[in-house]
């Protein structure tokens, strides 16, 4: 309603020539609220404004006009911009200039890569890779050695991650996770431990490890891992203790089956 | 023969005829000074800021598509030139300098009088609005633009345009009466 009166009150505005246009939509503004008083304000206000006189403007701006078109004219051809010129000067002017310079420069570069690449001793470099290698896994050693025996369990887990890392674990590492699994107060660091060791079951001496954790642990989740891990390395050497288990221990229903279906798959 | 277009004249500017500016200048150097001249009531300023839009023309001619109508363009032009130029000097506001008028000059008879007070009532009015409404009124009344065109010019809606217009109308309307009254007493 509101942008009604609006364009109501511009098109009443606007409307001279027909007079019962004019009406019709004066009587439409009056009844969306507008008084008479205040269209005829507006409506002499508006014709006012078409009188307002405005002087012409002096020669002097004229002169003015030319004097400016034709220093502009007389200027220097402006420069294009700063892509165009770069491009055109390297097209038009230095173009052999700038290949010779470039031909120059990729000769030096792969000149100086293939010296560099056959004057290497080879053997001098697989020798510091392997050096590097052996010092980074050291390093690793080191740092699992020292995270396992932390106080914190978090830094313990961090410790165990660490020797998930290593491509191949040296027998200090081995050792300290089978003591992490069989001392460790955390249940959760006993089962990543397991997880880790289980990367490194080729070693028998994992394998027995993870074994005799069967008759030493209690916690059942560490017992229901271990009888997937058992399964998965198809160690038939745990059927005994699973089976001694089974006989001196209350287990957990589901602990129980669990290990009752280990021991009749791997038998 | 048939006389250039805007468009066609622009072109021509555009692509180094710049002489051809000539007819533009002669063309629109009333309507844009009128422009300026409603805008701020000072005569050489508005010569200067004519001389302005013209130049920038020029500086910016190759950013002239030619596809849209010249005229909007160089309205474009104006606007910016005339908001930088009240920038420069602080002046986007109300003008509240009157010491330039008299209310009797130049009036004979007594209907003349009263008629002359009234515009010169208005003209005040008129310059005690902000510029921004002020230079509404002026692209609808003096340069007979339309409503659609002006939105072009300032960025805005066609809408948005009329209820500007109607506003700024009301605007003055109220000024005008309120110094009307005033003057009688």
């Amino acid at each position: 309603m509101k942008n009604n009166i609006e364009d109501l009150a511009l098109a009443y505005l606007e409307c001279r020539n027909d007079l019962d246009k004019k009406l019709e939509i004066k009587h439409k503004l009056l009844d969306a609220g507008m008084s008479g008083q205040e269209l005829a304000e507006l409506e002499k206000v508006t014709a006012g404004l078409s009188e307002l006189a405005i002087p012409d403007p002096g020669e002097r701006m004229t002169d003015n006009f030319y004097t400016m078109l034709s220093a502009f004219s007389n200027r220097p051809a402006e420069r294009p911009s700063g892509k165009a010129t770069f491009l055109q000067g390297l097209v038009q002017t230095n173009v052999w200039r700038f290949a010779a310079v470039l031909a120059f420069s990729l000769l030096l570069f792969f000149s100086g890569w293939g010296a560099g690449y056959w004057l290497t001793p080879k053997t001098d470099y697989n020798r510091q890779i392997n050096s590097m290698n052996t010092e980074i896994a050291n390093m690793k050693t080191m740092l699992t050695l020292t995270l396992l025996t932390h106080s914190s369990p978090a830094e313990r887990l961090q410790g165990i991650y660490q020797a998930a890392s290593l491509d191949t674990a040296q027998d200090a590492v081995i050792y300290a996770l089978l003591q992490t699994l069989h001392n460790d107060p955390n249940v959760n660091v006993r089962l990543v431990a397991i997880k880790t060791l289980q990367r490194f079951a080729d070693k028998p001496l994992v394998r027995a490890g993870l074994v005799q954790a069967i008759s030493t642990q209690y916690d059942s989740q560490v017992l229901l891992l271990l009888a997937d891990v058992m399964l998965t390395l198809q160690e038939k050497s745990s059927v005994a203790p699973m089976q001694t288990l089974l006989k001196t221990r209350v287990l957990e229903s589901q602990v129980r089956e669990k290990i009752e279906k280990t021991i009749l798959t791997l038998i | 023969m048939e006389p250039y277009s805007d468009n066609e004249v622009m072109l021509l500017v555009r692509n180094g005829d710049l002489e051809k500016l000539g007819l533009l200048f002669e063309r629109y150097k009333k309507p844009l000074f009128a422009y300026f001249y409603r805008l701020g009531r000072d005569l050489h300023g508005s010569e200067d800021l004519v001389q302005n839009v013209f130049l920038r023309l020029l500086k910016y001619r190759h950013n002239f598509t030619g596809y849209g109508e010249f005229h909007i363009w160089m309205y474009q032009v104006a606007h910016n030139v005339f908001i930088d130029h009240c920038n420069r000097n602080n002046r986007y506001k109300a003008v509240d300098d009157f010491s330039g008028y008299d209310l009797a000059e130049e009036a004979t008879g007594d209907c003349e009088i009263i008629r002359e007070e009234q515009l010169q009532l208005l003209e005040k009015a008129l310059l005690q609005m902000h510029a921004e409404k002020r230079e509404l009124l002026i692209l609808c009344k003096y340069q007979q633009l339309k409503y659609k065109e002006i939105g072009e010019i300032l960025g805005c809606s066609e809408n948005n345009v009329k209820i500007k217009v109607f506003r700024a109308l009301m605007e003055l309307k109220d000024i005008f009466m309120q110094m009307d009254k005033c003057y009688e007493k």
